[in-house]
């Protein structure tokens, strides 16, 4: 090899060695920039215990519920298939529900909850409300038709369900309360900001034990809570300073739709609620905070849903790599998806 | 009086020993604290969740460039790899001086008493080594191998 050759893969050598590390740069989280906020946490003392994990297969599992020993699963992808896991995620059971249907579009889009003594499926898409009781697996519609309204639904109890719903018309989100005697609307609950679609978007998750509804903004700080006939009960606020949604919104064309022109500054990830207190996976990482506990574990604000005062902080730190995507609460443990497996904690003490 | 000056094959010689007994310790050190390496990186900012497998891919890296540097025939390739992942390294070390938001903990063995600055200029010298090794190597004397005791007359003797 003669000198100049030499000289041209040195070179080569060299464009290669800084793409590398210009790519790892790129595709780190680090790249994108970590918003520091300007409000403190205060985090409860020891980590958060795990307590056992089960590899379920596939990632399209999702959290539907529990009762006093079981947590029960639904799968995205095959939505009359139910998995259903001791407690202790010691063992597991596949069911398949028997469902009557007709003729129903995309039934992909059932979502299975269960409310003891009885599961629900509901068509986010269709007026579709279907009931059963655990253990027998049968499925059947039990709230007729009363008008051609169709949203997200959460069972507040045996008749009477929460409905999430986009209307198009004032391109807001709005609640509704659907039980045997009718449909009911509070239409001042969820207020509008900027374009309504993203600003308005948010999670509704149901205190089962104290028999409340809290919808919790996505892209601002404000968390609505309720009784199960949607009167209002206080608004709160999450600990980060965004009351205002951060959006730009760019709209297309002329037929009005619009679209996050940039990636929208989602401050609350996920929610769930029990006995009183609310656990919100925010994503804004604090004053102080330390930045690689924020990017390695996702961080859980703990809030009293008596007054929505903040109580504490803690971690639920990714397993086998993975982030933490949907959790629910029970009495004494908190059930996390994390990919393919279900993670059990033991709730931290507050 | 005789002075002995190192020739051109034996300044290759010397420069290929250096690095490989660098990579070999380093990777060794690696592979016999593997799990701790592992997280180490983990919690690099630019490594993060590219960890599983760069934790395997560091230690084979040197492994096999160590390996290459051994074998005459394939010691300039091996010296330019060698640059190739010394100057990654120093890059990496530059950047978390640098750049990164938050320093995390140093690398293991012999290494981990040398604060970051030293790292980089360790790393540097390093990769100048190997640098030179590049332009060092001569085509002929590849046909030498190095564990060759059986041609003396690759050390030239001036008087």
């Amino acid at each position: 090899m003669n000198i100049k050759k030499r000289v041209y893969a040195v070179l080569i050598c060299t464009i290669a060695s800084v793409s590398i590390i210009v790519t790892l740069y790129a595709t780190s989280p680090i790249s994108k920039g970590i918003y520091r906020g300007t409000f403190i946490r205060t985090f409860v003392k020891g980590k958060l215990q795990r307590e056992n994990a089960l590899d379920v297969g596939v990632n399209s599992f999702y959290l539907s519920g529990f009762d006093h020993d079981r947590v029960y699963l639904g799968n995205l992808t095959a939505p009359f298939h139910l998995l259903s896991v001791s407690n202790t995620l010691n063992d597991s059971t596949h069911n398949k529900l028997e469902v009557h249907l007709d003729s129903v579009e995309s039934f992909q889009r059932f979502r299975l909850t269960i409310d003891s003594p009885y599961f629900y499926l509901t068509h986010g898409g269709m007026p579709e409300y279907l009931r059963g009781v655990i253990g027998e697996w049968k499925a059947t519609r039990y709230i007729g038709i009363e008008r051609d309204y169709s949203a997200e639904a959460f069972p507040v109890g045996p008749n009477s369900l929460i409905l999430r719903s986009l209307n198009t018309a004032t391109k807001s989100y709005e609640l509704a309360k659907k039980s045997s005697s009718g449909l009911m609307f509070n239409l001042n609950l969820i207020n509008k900001q900027i374009d309504g679609i993203f600003c308005s978007d948010g999670k509704l998750v149901i205190d089962k034990a104290t028999h409340q509804v809290i919808y919790i903004h996505y892209y601002r700080n404000e968390l609505i809570v309720c009784d199960t006939l949607l009167n209002l009960k206080f608004r709160g606020h999450t600990i980060d300073t965004f009351s205002r949604a951060q959006l730009k919104i760019a709209k297309l064309g002329g037929d009005g739709k619009s679209m996050i022109s940039e990636p929208p500054r989602q401050i609350n990830i996920n929610a769930a609620a029990f006995n009183n207190v609310l656990y919100i996976h925010s994503n804004i990482l604090s004053f102080e905070e330390d930045m690689h506990d924020f990017i390695t574990k996702s961080v859980v604000d703990m809030y009293d849903l008596r007054d929505g005062q903040y109580l504490e902080s803690f971690y639920i730190p990714d397993y086998e790599d993975i982030k933490v995507s949907s959790f629910i609460v029970s009495e004494d443990k908190i059930f996390a998806i994390h990919g393919k497996y279900i993670v059990s904690y033991l709730l931290p003490m507050n | 009086m005789k002075r002995i000056v190192p020739s051109r094959a034996l300044s290759a010689d010397i420069i290929c020993m250096l690095l490989i007994l660098l990579f070999v310790y380093a990777a060794i050190n690696k592979v016999m604290e593997f799990a701790e390496f592992q997280a180490q990186i983990g919690k690099s900012p630019l490594i993060m969740h590219h960890s599983s497998w760069v934790s395997w891919l560091v230690p084979s890296a040197e492994l096999t460039i160590s390996a290459m540097l051994l074998l005459p025939k394939f010691r300039i390739v091996g010296t330019l790899l060698a640059f190739m992942l010394m100057l990654i390294f120093t890059l990496y070390i530059a950047f978390i001086l640098t750049l990164s938001p938050y320093v995390p903990c140093s690398c293991g063995g012999i290494l981990n008493t040398l604060g970051w600055t030293e790292h980089l200029i360790f790393n540097l010298i390093f990769t100048l080594v190997a640098l030179l090794g590049v332009f060092v190597i001569d085509t002929e004397s590849q046909n030498i191998p190095l564990i060759d005791n059986t041609q003396p007359t690759r050390y030239k003797v001036q008087l």
